[in-house]
């Protein structure tokens, strides 16, 4: 049988039916007319012979209908015949469409909106052209070698020679290294611009073009301070230099250094780096950016160039890996001790192996959360379509009787669900279309570029889940619904055969779920709550309030340290002769979002050991500033009697690691080629995260106050300062740009992933039970009604209402307890696994679990009190006499 | 002899396509006709009625086998004529040498007896 001939006639049939049915139609009449013609010919009268014909024919309508079964194409008809039944069903009951189609539309949307953040944070390729032939490179150390490493930002970026050795792998066509770094421009107005400090050959591995004047040329990497040249965004020279064409070969002044613009970026381009860039300069020109004072880009064994290379012609990912590993072989030899595995990943923003280490629990959090949503939404469903399928079974039984076949009602159930769960995958869409607005709106800088706009893959996916849902949501009650056992159905009377108990077990079931999924939702909401309440009610070990950090662009504008000192020591005269301040310091930064972290070396007998730890560098009166305690010896104050040996303070969480059992006072340990002693312990402090209260850090002395900031804690709100210094130190130069940050904000920044967990997972939990209460008294009033006849005789034999009703109450009881039970667990595992999420509170914290307990408790009661209270009111005359 | 629609149901569906390939193998003809020829062909045993003789030459139709052309009849009214087609004839031929193969076996196997 040839399939072209039957495609081209199931296409006929399915798209030009009505010109088909018409041409069935004559064909059947002339073969009606042909025979009544032929009886006539025989003799019959002209009526009797077309009555013969007809009868002869044995019915036109159902001959017709055979011909329409053996049609190509045949089945589609049919499910066009199917869709149109189920939408017309469905616009039949209009409420109960309603219901399903939101609750199908929050679950999927909200799930595919958390999909969206978790694929574009983690896996949506870079902005720029053929980024799916774009790797990043990083570098996991296992041992740094004999030096110690600096590292800027992450451990697994590179140095500039460990890139330059990278970018000679043969299967790399071209590579990119960057390093972002806000750059200070001065001019009419002085501003920060958020720039990247970038390898000569940048836009020609990302493929970005230059619309406008030349891109950098390998000469302006020669060497250091090689190219003092600038290519700006595309975004930049519309807005800072209204599009003037003139701007290429003009010269700016960045960080006090004269650069020329030689060219444009293409338009939307803002580098691949999390943070909108506005400006590239050449990588060679870091050491003259910094005046000198900072080169890492000569410092072999530094961490801070993210590397991003294009895939050759024909070159495979393993291809790459493999020429790495031998590259990374290679550093390794040069430097003895040292073990690199070098990682290389299809290109995007957070791929960084630390990144992906600790940013997946996180996002599989998220992703979960996202999963309870649709199980709960799903659930929820699931038990409307059992009610549904219990309300129909008449009508199903009656199509049953009369020949439809069970797999054609289970085909047509589960269209019916698919309906349903397409459009509420349609209604969905509006927050996964809504997102990328809020995003934009929550994001702390309109400087992040996360692309959360839907794509095609988004909306795959989707169109997926609600595939998934269709199934999870419509098998079961479309065959537990056609499953009817015919008699019992036509008597349409309450009584129930064995195979009937199962839709209330189901729906027993789904209850189960839906408690166990809120009363997980619902506890994990209260450890994030205690979380969040805790990091801001106790004593990280230092003053949260009315603390505020100023900071300068002294540096990048070329100050050296002794004019710095003069400005800055001008600066803390005033602010502490400022009412209400308490004292002021020199901090290299505040504490938290950021880990500093150094090694430290202690001589313990013959042995040596080198600790990592936690380093701030400050000045004597930071600890008085911070509110935190020297418990034993001195801060810095007496630095002359310590003669050649450096002075340091250790936190009495590093004093009692390094010299455990003894005291750690004129101790001397090794950091950085330098000895130190120590002179005080300071109190424990969380000095990098609230996670660890106790974080054993060393304070160094801070000598030069370039890159510092000035800490200051006042006695009531530092608003009047904060105004107050930027304009004392415009007035000492012009120039001088003072950015003030409060503690506070800092605190709130770092709370707010516990404050959105525990935000959302309360908003979802309560959902969650409100759904869960509302199929519990479903069920429990669907066994009020099957059970009437049997509280009629009990009531009749004397049982009191009360007993009744506690009887009706024990059969919702179960799945309510076994969900609270599954549900509490199912958080406590949760909870382990995102105990660095929690501050220090007990992933078992009790007070957390009782609360939740309690109030899912409660709700569990109340849904199962209000409907079992209607079996007390049965009149048991009444009862035993219609249904006896 | 006619067989009741109860044994219809039962013949065989190649045995009906087979026939109906046999009767326009002579040339085109329109439903009645075919049923008519069959009839004659086959001296009366199968009657072919509406209701298998359509959905049958529709679906050879949609297989290629036969190709159809509104017409005149004989009594000067308008009819669907079937036609074989080069298809047609060369399954004609396959389900022959079948039918006869399939007959010798079932001939061969009621003589053992």
């Amino acid at each position: 049988m040839s399939i072209v001939s039957r495609v081209r006639a199931a296409a006929r049939n399915v798209l030009r039916r009505a010109d088909v049915e018409r041409e069935l139609d004559d064909e059947l009449r002339s073969y009606v007319e042909l025979l009544t013609a032929e009886k006539i010919a025989e003799g019959m009268a002209p009526a009797d012979a077309r009555r013969a014909a007809l009868v002869d024919v044995g019915g036109v309508e159902q001959t017709k209908e055979e011909v329409r079964d053996v049609r190509a194409g045949a089945r589609i008809d049919a499910l066009r015949a199917d869709v149109r039944h189920t939408l017309r069903g469905l616009r039949r009951s209009p409420g109960f469409t309603i219901a399903v189609v939101c609750t199908l539309a929050i679950g999927i949307g909200l799930n595919s909106a958390m999909f969206t953040v978790v694929y574009s944070v983690l896996a949506r390729s870079l902005p720029i052209r053929d980024a799916d032939r774009v790797v990043n490179i990083y570098q996991r150390l296992r041992s740094t070698g004999a030096r110690g490493r600096e590292v800027r930002g992450s451990t697994s970026l590179l140095s500039y020679d460990e890139f330059l050795a990278y970018a000679r792998v043969p299967a790399f066509a071209a590579a990119a290294a960057y390093h972002p770094q806000g750059l200070t421009v001065t001019g009419a107005e002085n501003r920060v611009v958020p720039s990247e400090l970038v390898s000569c050959g940048y836009f020609r591995a990302l493929r970005t073009s230059i619309v406008l004047g030349r891109s950098f040329s390998e000469d302006e990497c020669s060497h250091t301070g090689a190219g003092p040249v600038a290519i700006l965004s595309h975004a930049a020279w519309q807005a800072r230099y209204a599009g003037d064409s003139a701007i290429v070969g003009t010269v700016i002044h960045v960080n006090g250094l004269p650069l020329t613009v030689v060219g444009v970026a293409e338009p939307g381009f803002n580098g691949i780096s999390f943070e909108r860039a506005a400006m590239w300069v050449p990588i060679t020109m870091q050491p003259t950016l910094e005046h000198g004072r900072d080169s890492i880009l000569v410092h072999d064994n530094a961490s801070w160039l993210t590397v991003a290379a294009r895939l050759a012609l024909g070159a495979t990912l393993e291809q790459a890996r493999t020429q790495a590993a031998v590259t990374g072989r290679g550093l390794d030899a040069a430097d003895p001790g040292r073990r690199t595995i070098p990682v290389v990943t299809p290109g995007a923003y957070f791929n960084f192996p630390e990144v992906s280490a600790e940013g997946a629990l996180p996002m599989a959090l998220i992703l979960l959360l996202g999963f309870t949503i649709v199980a709960m939404a799903c659930a929820n469903v699931m038990n409307l379509l059992l009610a549904r399928g219990l309300a129909r079974r008449r009508e199903i039984a009656i199509r049953l009787a009369i020949g439809a076949s069970r797999r054609q009602l289970v085909q047509q159930l589960l269209i019916e669900s698919g309906a349903l769960a397409l459009a509420g995958a349609l209604v969905g869409m509006v927050f996964v279309v809504a997102l990328p607005p809020i995003v934009r709106a929550l994001s702390p800088s309109t400087e992040i570029q996360l692309n959360v706009s839907p794509d095609l893959r988004i909306v795959g996916y989707v169109f997926l889940l609600a595939i998934a849902t269709t199934l999870l949501v419509g098998l079961t009650p479309a065959l537990q619904a056609t499953s009817v056992d015919l008699t019992s159905a036509f008597k349409g009377a309450a009584t129930f055969g064995k195979r009937q108990h199962r839709p209330s077990r189901i729906r027993s079931t789904i209850v189960a779920v839906q408690m166990a999924g809120s009363a997980m939702l619902l506890v994990t909401a209260g450890l994030f709550l205690r979380a969040a309440m805790r990091a801001t009610v106790t004593h990280p070990g230092y003053a949260t309030h009315n603390v505020v950090a100023f900071s300068t662009n002294a540096g990048p504008l070329g100050y050296d340290a002794g004019r710095a000192g003069v400005v800055y020591r001008a600066l803390m005269d005033r602010i502490r002769q400022t009412p209400g301040v308490v004292d002021v310091a020199f901090t290299a930064r505040l504490p938290l979002l950021v880990r500093n972290s150094g090694s430290v070396r202690v001589i313990r007998g013959n042995d040596s050991a080198t600790y990592n730890v936690d380093v701030a560098s400050v000045t004597a009166s930071y600890f008085h500033t911070m509110d935190m305690r020297i418990v034993r010896g001195t801060t810095f104050d007496i630095v002359a009697a310590m003669g050649d040996e450096r002075p340091v303070v250790v936190s009495g969480s590093l004093a009692s690691k390094l010299w455990p059992g003894n005291d750690a006072l004129g101790r001397r340990l090794e950091s950085g080629g330098h000895w130190f002693r120590v002179v005080g312990i300071a109190s424990d402090a969380a000095s990098s995260s609230l996670s660890r209260p106790a974080e054993t850090t060393i304070y160094f002395v801070a000598t030069s106050p370039l890159e510092k900031q000035i800490v200051v804690r006042t006695s009531n709100s530092p608003t009047a300062l904060i105004a107050a210094v930027p304009v004392w130190a415009r007035a000492m130069d012009p120039a001088l740009l003072v950015q003030s940050e409060r503690f506070e904000d800092r605190i709130s920044l770092v709370l707010l992933p516990a404050r959105l967990v525990a935000g959302s997972t309360a908003s979802l939990g309560a959902l969650a039970l409100v759904l869960a209460v509302i199929g519990i008294a479903g069920v429990v009033s669907f066994g009020v009604g099957q059970r009437r006849r049997e509280v009629a005789v009990r009531l009749a034999v004397g049982a009191t209402a009360q007993q009744v009703v506690a009887l009706m109450m024990r059969q919702g009881g179960t799945p309510i307890v076994a969900g609270i039970v599954v549900g509490i667990a199912l958080a406590g595992v949760l909870a382990r696994l995102v105990r660095g999420l929690l501050f220090g509170v007990s992933p078992l914290d009790p007070i957390a679990y009782a609360v939740m307990t309690g109030v899912l408790a409660l709700s569990g009661v109340l849904a199962t009190y209000v409907p079992s209270r209607r079996a007390a009111r049965v009149d048991p005359a009444t009862t035993l006499r219609d249904e006896g | 002899m006619s067989i009741r629609p109860a044994d219809q149901a039962k013949l065989l569906q190649g045995t009906l396509d087979l026939l109906i390939l046999k009767a326009l193998g002579l040339g085109e003809l329109h439903g009645l006709g075919v049923s008519r020829r069959i009839e004659q062909m086959t001296q009366g045993t199968f009657q072919v009625k509406p209701g298998s003789l359509f959905p049958a030459l529709h679906r050879m139709e949609e297989a290629g086998w036969l190709t159809s052309t509104w017409g005149e009849s004989e009594a000067n009214r308008r009819a669907k004529f079937y036609r074989l087609t080069a298809a047609g004839r060369k399954q004609f031929e396959i389900e022959t040498s079948e039918w006869n193969r399939v007959a010798g076996a079932i001939a061969v196997a009621l003589g053992t007896t």
